[in-house]
């Protein structure tokens, strides 16, 4: 067994050491190590307890992916926790609890019965806070260089958000504001919410949370809330674990975050589709968006029972008046064909009779031409051809003294002798 | 009428043809020869009309029966 150096294994005859001798030896080794100063360390709270005395019991360890590299036991003795709380403030509750990693100043013990333990003195929030915020910063580095801010938000909202997938803690405060405000609505909005239960805080919350995601797709929801309460920053770390940014973003619904209060922004609510300052916030908002996609669908209705009973009265007005014009149309039709044909009639009458009465005029006009051209009826008005050689007489200069004439009268014939020729009848 | 040799196809053939004979009776420009067979035929074409319009009134009257339309006059 190695012993130390204040133990000699050189010499010839075996000495035999009992443990409290080495543990003496070891307790003064330490001290010499540490010159009995407190020393900073960083370590992950594995689990805690506190005594009925009031003294804090701690196993800290130390852990890489899962492997424990060191396991050791931390103590905050009762008067000690007192202050480390007061300086924690309200912060005191997550930072001692398990699952915390943290920074704290400590002098190394050694109790021959209990062995090697750390005794706390004071723990450096700003530290713990330095070191989330860097990893925090390193998570946003790394998935704005995948383009992840932009996957979750691309996808569109549903205009009803009724199916809700809620992930989150059941019994916390932020998942009973977002209860409340939700399914107790003074719309009286009803939703369809399905819980998917995880852990929010500590170390064992990313995994917890990536699992309810998982069992929240296969539901298959219009939206996936994702909410807790406030805390400090360090309660809100959790939510800046890469893998679980990353499960958020890969959602293939919309992921709506209500994490922690006003001031609070964590990398979850980077990825998501929209985050809200608090859980109460997520839900007033998808109320209100139900209230106001439900009103539009009770105006829309409205305006359509009016639009179609104005198309009905619109339609009755114009059966009204088709109905009336298939009553008188026909009949006023009918009545001027009637009164056409019954002109055409007087007109065919009136016109044939005329026709006739031009020919019966013209045939008289034609007989008396005829009438006038019989030479009878210029014998009858005491008129005489005179004939030489049977030739009717025309000029007196044709006539010679002696010239046997013939005269005709209307009635009988004469035989004449020329005794005189004149041309000039007057004289 | 509708027997006729030559009898209209319809009612507006008829009175198509009606107004024809009427425009040549009224310029005076028909002959004594086709004075009676333009009149004989505008006779026909005449009586043609006339059936047909009452045959038609008759028509509608029913079909206005059968819609409820009549009797409210």
């Amino acid at each position: 067994m190695e012993a130390g150096s204040t133990l000699s294994a050189e010499t010839e005859e075996r000495k035999i050491y009992t443990l409290s001798q080495l543990g003496e030896s070891l307790k003064r080794t330490l001290e010499q190590v540490t010159q009995g100063r407190a020393l900073w360390f960083k370590a992950e709270i594995a689990k805690l307890s506190k005594s009925p005395s009031g003294h804090v019991y701690l196993e800290l360890v130390e852990e890489v992916d899962g492997t424990r590299l060191a396991v050791m036991r931390g103590t905050l003795w009762k008067t000690q926790h007192a202050v480390v709380r007061e300086s924690l403030g309200e912060a005191a509750n997550q930072v001692l609890s398990a699952g915390t990693e943290i920074v704290f100043s400590g002098r190394v013990n050694y109790h021959p019965v209990y062995g090697v333990s750390l005794v706390i003195e004071e723990i450096d929030l700003s530290a713990m806070i330095g070191e989330a915020e860097r990893r925090k910063q390193a998570t946003i580095a790394e998935l704005k260089a995948r383009g992840a801010f932009e996957w979750n938000r691309g996808i569109p909202l549903p205009q009803l958000v009724q199916r809700i997938a809620l992930v989150g803690s059941p019994g916390t405060s932020g998942f009973r504001d977002f209860g409340m405000h939700l399914l107790r609505n003074e719309w009286g909005v009803g939703f369809d919410v399905e819980v998917f239960p995880a852990t929010v805080q500590g170390k064992e919350a990313p995994p917890s949370l990536i699992a309810a995601l998982e069992r929240a797709k296969e539901w298959g929801p219009d939206a996936a809330v994702v909410v807790r309460g406030g805390g400090s920053a360090l309660d809100l770390d959790a939510f800046n674990d890469l893998e679980l940014c990353l499960a958020i973003a890969q959602c293939p619904h919309p992921v709506l975050t209500g994490i922690g209060h006003e001031t609070d922004l964590s990398v979850a609510d980077l990825v998501a589709h929209r985050q809200f300052k608090t859980p109460t916030a997520v839900a007033d908002f998808l109320v209100d968006r139900m209230v106001t996609e439900r009103s539009r669908l009770a105006e829309w209705s409205l305006a359509m029972g009016q639009r179609v009973q104005q198309r009905l009265t619109w339609e009755r007005e114009r059966f009204a008046q088709d109905m009336q014009t298939l009553r008188l149309q026909p009949r006023q039709m009918l009545a001027a064909e009637a009164l056409r044909l019954s002109h055409a009639r007087e007109q065919v009458s009136s016109w044939a009779k005329q026709a006739l009465e031009k020919h019966v005029q013209r045939m008289a006009h034609l007989s008396s031409t005829v009438d006038a051209l019989n030479p009878d009826k210029t014998l009858q008005r005491g008129f005489s051809v005179a004939r030489k050689d049977g030739k009717a007489v025309r000029d007196a200069a044709d006539l010679s003294l002696g010239d046997n004439l013939q005269i005709r009268f209307h009635k009988g014939l004469a035989d004449v002798t020329v005794t005189r020729v004149t041309s000039d009848p007057d004289e | 009428m509708s027997d006729s040799p030559d009898s209209p196809l319809n009612y507006d053939d008829a009175v198509r043809e009606l107004q024809e004979i009427l425009s040549e009776l009224q310029a005076g420009e028909l002959g004594i020869d086709m004075l009676t067979p333009k009149l004989q035929r505008a006779g026909i074409l005449l009586d043609f009309c006339q059936g047909k319009l009452t045959k038609t009134e008759a028509e509608v009257q029913a079909v206005l029966k059968r819609l409820g339309l009549e009797g409210s006059e």
